[in-house]
């Protein structure tokens, strides 16, 4: 059977490959371990589906692989589903002698990185000589299951069609300049050279394992980009141009929660916790979205629908060593402080080890950064969809504060939360910020169920 | 040992079969065409679309006579000499296989006339006049294409139950004729057999007649029919068949429960099966479907690795043209290039009166799927050409993606509907969208005005059509 990368996380599309654990000809059981990936979010095993013995490796270390992707073959595995698909695919064993055509292909690539046109009939080799099995062609040999009809989906003249499939250049990653997207041939020449300058001919390699390269300007460095950096810009793209993002400041008069927090730290420490201010902010977070359910809902433009949350799973940026990692505290409304501070500890070390699991990244509903550690001003925090808010907060002040006819020393934290306006009016947001304050100034009031 | 070793060895000689064996010789491979049959061109020149087509435009020319009297015209009352019709068929079918075997002869085609099997990968066994034994070979084809099905319940040892093979060979023109079967097969022979004389009777199990067509194209053809036949019975299976002194008679089962009526002829055109079996494909590693049909890739490659299959043995649509198409695409890919089966659209064309004629996703398809489409109709009421030709009944229309307006399919209904679908496969194949059809000037006044028209209409009023905005 053909082991295919499983379905990991909501919006993980794939991940590197960053070690194989097994070998062909190995016999592997049942849940035991294949690779490892590294998706965007954490570096996860790939367990085998079901025992056999690997009988053909088909990634190798380094390479993207998405979900669906054939990973590898296993022998002997018991799948009936599986086990029942044609052999069509399968190499033929004795007869036909394969000539590779790929040096072909490379040639007829490289004639029109020259400017020239692909000499039709190049690859043919009409002849006498053809009295032996015609070569396997590339695409039978490589690719897996039959793909879909290329002509149906994408929006791309028959000829055109053709040129893709001699520069092995897969139309779906083509965009089209024409009128409905369509693809001309100009389309895919720019595509194949643009792929050939991305993998250019360097000059040499500097320690950091890039590439250098020599420009008119001076030397540069081009590394690959890792699959984290890669989503968190297309997330961070997607947010940006899709949401019609308010930023709400507001100043919370810390100066008492402070007070509260130094004296009680001791006991916390007593049970093994460490209380910080970011478990304070999730409690009085969890706390403002009871009573404004539109920060905790998502808008399903879709369907026209908005869907309220009843769960209360807030997301704590962690900035880690591979960039930014956002770990998920579940349900936090029905959490403790004690409990949520063991788990925030715990959380945000295994980020930045980036032993993290799947499932502790997943299902936010509203997010808190907290970037005060780093000694930072405030700053506008970037929403991370689907969720419609997040709560940015730097580094608190001692601030001379106008009170009662004279000024007075008082620690100042500014927040910045920012929301959806397309979900979220002004007045809501504003309420919202301003509850969170309240809790923050005033945290009795809390507990009084004011 | 056989004896000499082909590059490309082909079985059947269709449509798919021939051009797969030209175009293998074109590319410099060594090339034998096998056919059991003394004449090439396979079901299609022989017993399928050739002598239909040529059957059907007898038919008009019998039906515009009689719809002449509308325009003042008045003629006598045909005369059907129906020796010489048929010697007109075969004379048609002679032609063009005449032409096929030149066509083989000059590309040096070698043609073996014997039934050919698989005797393992790389071997044939051949039996028939021109040639006994073994043939080498390193690629096969396999095009033997596909054959009328009757169902064990209808199979009765009497002359005047037919398949489609059976009526065009034109026995007689029946004055009571029962056609099993609502598809296409079925209708064209009807319509056929209606011109020259025959009272229709159409029995369908289904709802409703060419199931998979947009009932939309379907409605402007039943309602003539409906017109023309004796009956058109929905919903009804045909129980048995009984041949007797005077007739068959034929059982009739619906919801009504069932009765009796007694035909001359019957044809059966509920289907047709392919000729995968009888190949000696059991001695290769060649894979069927459940269906019976050899499984391929798009390369039309079997699951062994030597042979290829192309055309109806290979599945649905059964048409001529993809065979065609195919048998291209394999001896491209035995020469070495690196093409692939990949058609956008395969146009498909009913030859009734009037003509149906489709080509990639058709609006039913699109809403099972859920793919949002607009559609985008015009009405030959409305166009000039029609009124002119006195049938304005057609409809031209595209399914078109609602944000693009790129064409993903496109539905005639209408005479010379099979003529006008070739833009709708260009349409689709090259990626247009309605503007590029729209924005073509088509000639006036011609039928191919209502597809610019129908593409006009997808930004707004084409000119000859006022769409309210508030509907």
């Amino acid at each position: 059977m053909r082991v295919e990368l499983p379905f990991l996380a909501e919006g993980v599309e794939g991940g590197d490959v960053i070690q194989l654990l097994v070998k062909e000809g190995d016999h592997v059981t049942e849940g035991q371990s294949l690779l490892e990936l590294e998706t965007e979010k954490a570096t996860v095993p790939v367990p085998a589906p079901s025992a056999g013995t690997v009988a053909r490796l088909l990634v190798r270390r380094g390479d993207h692989v998405k979900v669906g992707q054939a990973l590898l073959e296993l022998d002997g595995a018991e799948d009936a589903a599986q086990a029942a698909k044609p052999s069509v695919l399968e190499q033929p064993a004795a007869p036909p002698k394969a000539q590779p055509l790929s040096t072909v292909e490379t040639e007829t690539a490289k004639d029109l990185e020259r400017g020239k046109e692909p000499q039709a009939g190049l690859s043919t080799a009409p002849s006498r000589k053809t009295e032996k099995p015609a070569p396997l062609p590339p695409e039978s040999q490589s690719s897996s299951p039959p793909s879909p009809r290329t002509g149906a989906i994408v929006a791309a003249p028959p000829s055109v069609r053709r040129l893709a499939r001699e520069l092995g250049v897969d139309l779906t990653q083509v965009k089209g300049s024409e009128a409905g997207g369509r693809i001309t041939d100009e389309d895919v020449k720019t595509f194949v050279r643009d792929r050939t300058r991305r993998s250019g001919q360097p000059v040499g390699q500097d320690d950091k394992g890039g590439r250098v390269f020599s420009t008119m300007y001076g030397t540069e460095r081009r590394e690959a980009l890792p699959s984290i950096r890669r989503k968190i810009a297309a997330n961070m793209t997607q947010a940006w141009t899709t949401i019609p993002h308010v930023h709400q400041f507001q100043d919370a008069d810390i100066t008492d929660l402070m007070e509260l927090l130094k004296r009680y730290a001791p006991q916390f420490k007593q049970k093994g916790a460490t209380l910080t201010l970011t478990s304070l902010f999730l409690k009085a977070v969890a706390h403002a979205l009871k009573l404004y359910p539109q920060l905790n809902a998502t808008l399903d433009l879709t369907n026209g629908e908005v869907i309220y949350k009843n769960y209360y799973n807030i997301a704590v940026a962690v900035d880690t060593p591979d960039g930014l990692i956002v770990p998920v505290i579940h349900q936090v409304d029905q959490k403790d402080l004690l409990q949520i501070s063991h788990e925030l500890a715990d959380l945000a070390e295994r980020t930045r080890k980036r032993e993290i699991k799947l499932e502790e990244l997943r299902g936010a509903t509203f997010t808190v950064s907290n970037m005060g550690g780093l000694g930072a001003g405030p700053f506008t925090p970037i929403i991370y969809p689907p969720q419609v808010g997040i709560l940015g907060v730097g580094k608190a002040r001692m601030t001379p504060v106008y009170r009662n006819g004279q000024f007075v020393p008082r620690r100042m934290l500014q927040l910045c939360v920012a929301y959806d306006h397309r979900l979220v009016d002004g007045a809501v947001g504003a309420r919202f910020t301003n509850e969170i304050v309240k809790v923050l100034e005033d945290f009795q009031a809390m507990f009084l169920g004011l | 040992m056989s004896e000499s070793l082909y590059d490309v060895a082909v079985i059947g000689a269709g449509p798919g079969g021939y051009a797969a064996a030209f175009h293998a010789a074109d590319l410099g491979l060594r090339t034998v065409l096998i056919d059991q049959d003394s004449q090439l061109g396979g079901t299609c020149l022989l017993r399928g679309c050739i002598p239909s087509k040529a059957l059907l435009h007898a038919a008009r020319m019998l039906t515009e006579a009689e719809e002449a009297k509308d325009w003042g015209l008045h003629f006598g009352k045909p005369r059907l000499d129906l020796d010489a019709l048929r010697s007109r068929l075969q004379a048609i079918i002679g032609k063009l296989t005449k032409g096929v075997h030149t066509l083989a002869n000059s590309r040096k085609v070698e043609v073996i006339r014997a039934r050919a099997s698989f005797k393992d990968a790389t071997t044939l066994l051949l039996s028939g006049p021109d040639r006994q034994g073994e043939l080498a070979f390193a690629h096969a084809i396999v095009a033997t294409g596909s054959r009328p099905v009757i169902p064990e319940s209808l199979k009765v040892d009497d002359p005047r139950v037919m398949d489609s093979t059976g009526a065009l060979e034109l026995p007689d023109v029946p004055a009571r004729f029962l056609i099993v079967g609502g598809g296409y097969i079925g209708l064209e022979l009807g319509t056929a057999y209606q011109a020259l004389g025959s009272q229709v009777t159409v029995v369908e199990a289904l709802a409703r007649l060419l199931n998979g067509i947009d009932p939309d194209l379907v409605r402007p053809l039943q309602q003539r029919m409906q017109r023309r036949f004796k009956e058109i019975r929905l919903n009804t299976t045909v129980e048995r068949l009984d041949p007797r002194k005077d007739g068959v008679a034929a059982t009739f089962r619906s919801s009504d429960g069932t009765n009796t009526e007694t035909f001359d002829r019957v044809l059966v055109a509920v289907g047709r099966t392919p000729n995968a079996d009888r190949l000696g494909l059991e001695q290769t590693r060649v894979k069927l479907s459940p269906q019976g049909f050899i499984q391929v890739d798009r390369q039309l490659r079997t699951a062994e690795p030597t042979i290829f299959a192309i055309g109806d043995v290979i599945g649905d649509p059964m048409l001529a043209h993809k065979a065609t198409h195919e048998g291209l695409t394999a001896a491209n890919v035995i020469a070495g290039r690196r093409a692939a089966f990949d058609a956008a659209a395969i146009p498909a064309v009913v030859f009734t009166d009037p003509e149906i004629a489709w080509c990639g996703l058709t609006e039913e398809a699109a809403k099972a799927s859920g793919q949002p489409v607009q559609i985008a109709r015009f009405p030959w009421a409305a166009s000039g050409r029609a009124t002119t030709l006195g049938r304005t009944e057609g409809l031209t229309k595209l399914v078109l993606d609602v944000e693009s307006g790129r064409i993903l399919g496109m539905g005639l209904c209408g005479v010379g509907a099979g003529e006008l679908i070739a833009e709708g496969v260009l349409a689709v194949e090259m990626g247009a969208v309605a503007e590029d059809v729209a924005a073509s000037i088509h000639p006036h006044p011609t039928l191919s005005e209502t597809v610019m028209e129908a593409a006009e209409s997808f930004y707004g009023s084409p000119t000859h059509l006022f769409i309210s905005k508030r509907s």
